[in-house]
């Protein structure tokens, strides 16, 4: 099975080469042109929250992306060595407050979960994993 | 990322129109970098201001705590905070985390000036 890969120090100056490899090996995977859009919004989500939250300041760290396609499935998995964070435990935003109610924050991992079909968690060997799942209808 | 021009002001009858010029907004120091310019506008006396992301084609969640910020801020001064000419996919990010119930959102920017001057 064709996996797609980076690993990459957890620094913003990084997040860049990051996102340029996530739009390359989504084209390359062949996803769905409309779809594409929706898979690169989650994962640029991911990875921006372990370069910023993963490591304390004084703490180097990595942070690896692997897509892979089975069918009309695409699977992208996000690891880092950082401390324990399981976004999927993260309670949902109330969307519905008025601007000046509006917590700042929050809305990137409402975002992840409504962008991709599913979203699962695991911690193991002192990994974080974070497992983005998008599927989309066959056509023909 | 960050030296790129990150956007150009245009006055347009009573609305500043921000164009933000580039089509990533994914790093965090280009969020804090335009939540201190639109809420610079607004505690300027700028009662209308309307952010043009038609150049923006890939936007990070970080942004929309930057436009709940400004927002804030209009709100404080009784100000208005609009967006024109979103992309399908960033439409799809505002209505998820709910900030097309919270702003303007006009299809281009000659549609929202004719709607903002009646206003």
């Amino acid at each position: 099975m064709n996996v797609l890969s980076l690993e990459k120090e957890a620094l913003r100056d990084n997040l860049e080469e990051l996102f340029v490899f996530v739009e390359q090996a989504l084209a390359s995977l062949n996803a769905p042109v409309s779809d594409r859009g929706k898979m690169m919004m989650a994962l640029d989500e991911a990875l921006t929250n372990v370069v910023l939250y993963a490591y304390p300041e004084d703490q180097r760290g990595t942070v690896g992306i692997h897509l892979r396609r089975d069918d009309n499935t695409i699977t992208a998995e996000v690891v880092d060595h950082g401390k324990p964070f399981d976004p999927t435990a993260h309670p949902a935003p109330d969307i519905t407050l008025p601007i000046e109610q509006r917590p700042i924050g929050g809305l990137g991992i409402h975002l992840m979960r409504n962008l991709v079909s599913s979203l699962r968690y695991y911690r193991k060997n002192g990994e974080n994993h974070l497992v983005l799942t998008t599927l989309w209808e066959k056509t023909g | 990322m960050s030296d790129a021009i990150l956007f150009i002001d245009e006055n347009r009858q009573d609305v500043k129109l921000v164009h933000v010029m580039a089509q990533r907004l994914l790093d965090p120091q280009q969020a804090d970098t335009l939540t201190r310019h639109l809420c610079g506008l607004f505690d300027s006396g700028v009662l209308c201001v309307l952010v043009d992301l038609g150049s923006v084609q890939r936007l990070s969640s970080i942004f929309f705590r930057t436009f709940i910020m400004a927002g804030k801020k209009a709100g404080e001064k009784k100000a208005k905070l609009a967006f024109c000419n979103l992309s399908s996919n960033i439409q799809e990010g505002f209505a998820i985390t709910g900030l097309t119930d919270l702003f303007l959102i006009y299809k281009n920017e000659n549609d929202a000036l004719g709607k903002l001057a009646g206003k």
